[in-house]
């Protein structure tokens, strides 16, 4: 599904390497932690798959395709084929929870009305299909992060990317989002979730790759 | 037939845009909107006035454009009394309303009175330099230029006539006044229309700013920036048309307020003056400019705006 060969990345104004010579598969269906001190690089592998970065040596391929110099025009349609996550949510504060989940089919010329199928089945799956007309506002962490979540798969990406998705919330909620994103594993998504938190990923059991400096230094299912 | 189903979905999907568009006018932009729209209101009711003003103008001094008077001038050698007949042969001819002899010495004499010259110099003058002449008022539809040139040719043919001359110093005056007007409207239009780019590209710049995260989010849920431009475009033209649309109501104002003014004071001396205002194409024409140029200039600055926008993780 995505592969590394032997990417670089040096940021115009950073010091020293992001990515150093990093070579990694990820499968269709596999469920992937990034994990490592700060400033490893996890995000960095996540910015090169979302296409917000180019790389600076190597390729990168999505589906078996060469995304290294996709143009500004192509960016849109690859970005797509993506669910992204973040720790801050990233929800749009002045609007529903459904005019937010449905965002991603509503950019692609469908009416509210033709999207509201999918943001309710998305926001059943993450279990708040109640708060559908509340504001993100008067939501908890959690529920604010789980509104993230429906908005990543209400399009029915290939892949969900997801970086430090539980930064913001207690040990119980973590454990919750968790679950959620083994969930959406086990219905056949690829995840790939940058993490600080390694007790999150030993109760897991699934593959983790360490960086440190902007080097894969490990490898290996816990 | 998937085709037709997806032009279907992005026409509807536009026509939701547009509608929102224009509730952007309100809300949280409401200030910068006001200020926007008041500029290009202002920045176009300027111009229609002078428009107006000279077109006013135009229509009031048209019969009068070509001048109303055709002075012919006889040779030496035609007398007082040759003169005289020739006035009455004129005064009979179907497109003269009034043929009024003026001699020698009736110029003369108008000429000495105007210049303080007494009998005294007249007698040094001994001999009268000035022609015979009469002075012709053709009638009011005969005034047009092609038939007052026709005339002055057919006249001028005639073998006691030196010259024919048509009055028409004021109508060079006005002419030139007119140009004047012209050449002010399209100088202050630039200056105005250079107003207009630089307000709705700051407003639109600021609503932008302001959206910032959602564009971001957009960017990164796969929108393309066409998409995401779309609403400010739509948002200019709502300028523009609204503008246009006040700026044409406010000129209307001016139009009654300022034509009943001058048709009653035309009226106490017993002429009749009516002052028109804006026509129905023109309506188009200036709401739907001003509402196209709006659009394109809130484009380039959407465009150039939102692709400065990344987002990041
Ligand atoms: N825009 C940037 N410009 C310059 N250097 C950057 C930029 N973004 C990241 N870096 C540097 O690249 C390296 C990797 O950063 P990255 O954000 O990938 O780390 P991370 O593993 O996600 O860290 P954290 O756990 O703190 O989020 C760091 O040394 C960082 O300082
Ligand atoms: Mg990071």
């Amino acid at each position: 599904m995505i592969e590394f060969s032997n990417v670089s990345k040096i940021y115009p104004h950073g010091q020293s390497s992001a990515l150093e010579n990093v070579s990694l598969k990820i499968a269709e269906g596999e469920m992937v932690f990034l994990t490592g001190h700060s400033g490893a690089g996890k995000s960095t592998v996540l910015r090169i798959i979302s296409g917000m970065e180019k790389v600076t040596a190597g390729t990168v391929y999505f589906g078996g395709n060469n995304i290294t110099r996709l143009s500004k025009s192509q960016l849109p349609y690859y970005r797509r084929l993506i669910g992204m996550i973040f720790q801050d949510h990233k929800l749009m504060m002045n609007k529903t929870v459904a005019e937010n989940v449905a965002l991603p089919l509503l950019i692609k010329n469908l009416t509210m009305e033709e999207a509201m199928m999918s943001v309710e089945h998305a926001l059943q799956k993450v279990g708040l299909l109640s708060k559908i007309n509340t504001y993100p506002l008067y939501l908890s962490a959690g529920e604010q992060q789980r509104v993230g979540i429906a908005r990543a798969i209400v399009a029915k990406p290939k892949v969900l990317l997801a970086d430090e998705p539980t930064g913001n919330l207690d040990y119980a909620l973590s454990q919750e989002i968790m679950s959620l994103f083994l969930e959406l594993n086990s219905d056949g998504m690829t995840v790939v979730m940058a993490t600080h938190d390694l007790d999150l990923v030993a109760s897991s059991h699934k593959r983790s790759i360490e960086l440190q400096y902007g080097k894969v230094i490990s490898d290996l299912v816990i | 037939m998937t085709e037709t189903l997806n032009f279907i979905n992005v026409c509807r999907g536009q026509i939701s845009i547009f509608r929102k568009s224009f509730n952007a006018l309100f809300g949280r932009n409401a200030g910068g909107t006001t200020l926007t729209i008041s500029v290009i209101a202002i920045s176009l009711l300027i111009p229609i006035v002078f428009y107006l003003l000279i077109n006013n103008v135009l229509v009031l001094t048209e019969n009068m454009k070509t001048g109303r008077e055709l002075t012919v001038y006889f040779k030496d050698n035609v007398s007082a009394e040759n003169a005289s007949e020739i006035r009455d042969a004129f005064s009979k001819d179907y497109r003269i309303q009034e043929a009024t002899l003026i001699t020698a010495e009736d110029a003369m004499e108008s000429f000495s009175q105007s210049l303080g010259i007494t009998d005294a110099d007249k007698w040094l003058l001994n001999d009268n330099p000035l022609p015979n002449a009469i002075m012709l008022t053709p009638k009011s539809e005969y005034l047009t230029e092609s038939e007052l040139n026709k005339m002055i040719a057919e006249i001028e043919k005639s073998k006691e006539v030196l010259l024919v001359q048509l009055d028409k110093q004021w109508v060079n005056r006005l002419n030139s006044i007119i140009k004047f007007l012209n050449a002010t409207t399209i100088g202050i239009g630039c200056i105005l229309l250079l107003s207009v780019i630089l307000s709705i590209t700051n407003c639109i710049s600021s609503i932008i700013v302001k959206h910032k995260e959602e564009i971001e989010v957009m960017k990164l849920v796969g929108a393309t920036n066409s998409y995401i431009i779309t609403p400010y475009v739509y948002l200019g033209m709502w300028f523009g048309f609204i503008g246009g649309a006040i700026a044409i109501w406010i000129s209307a104002i001016i139009v009654y307020v300022a034509g009943t003014l001058i048709y009653n004071i035309a009226e106490s001396y017993g002429s009749h003056i009516e002052i028109f205002g804006i026509n129905i194409v023109e309506i188009f024409v200036v709401t739907g400019s001003s509402a196209l140029i709006a659009a394109i200039v809130a484009f380039v600055s959407a465009r150039v705006n939102i692709a400065r926008i990344e987002p990041n993780i």
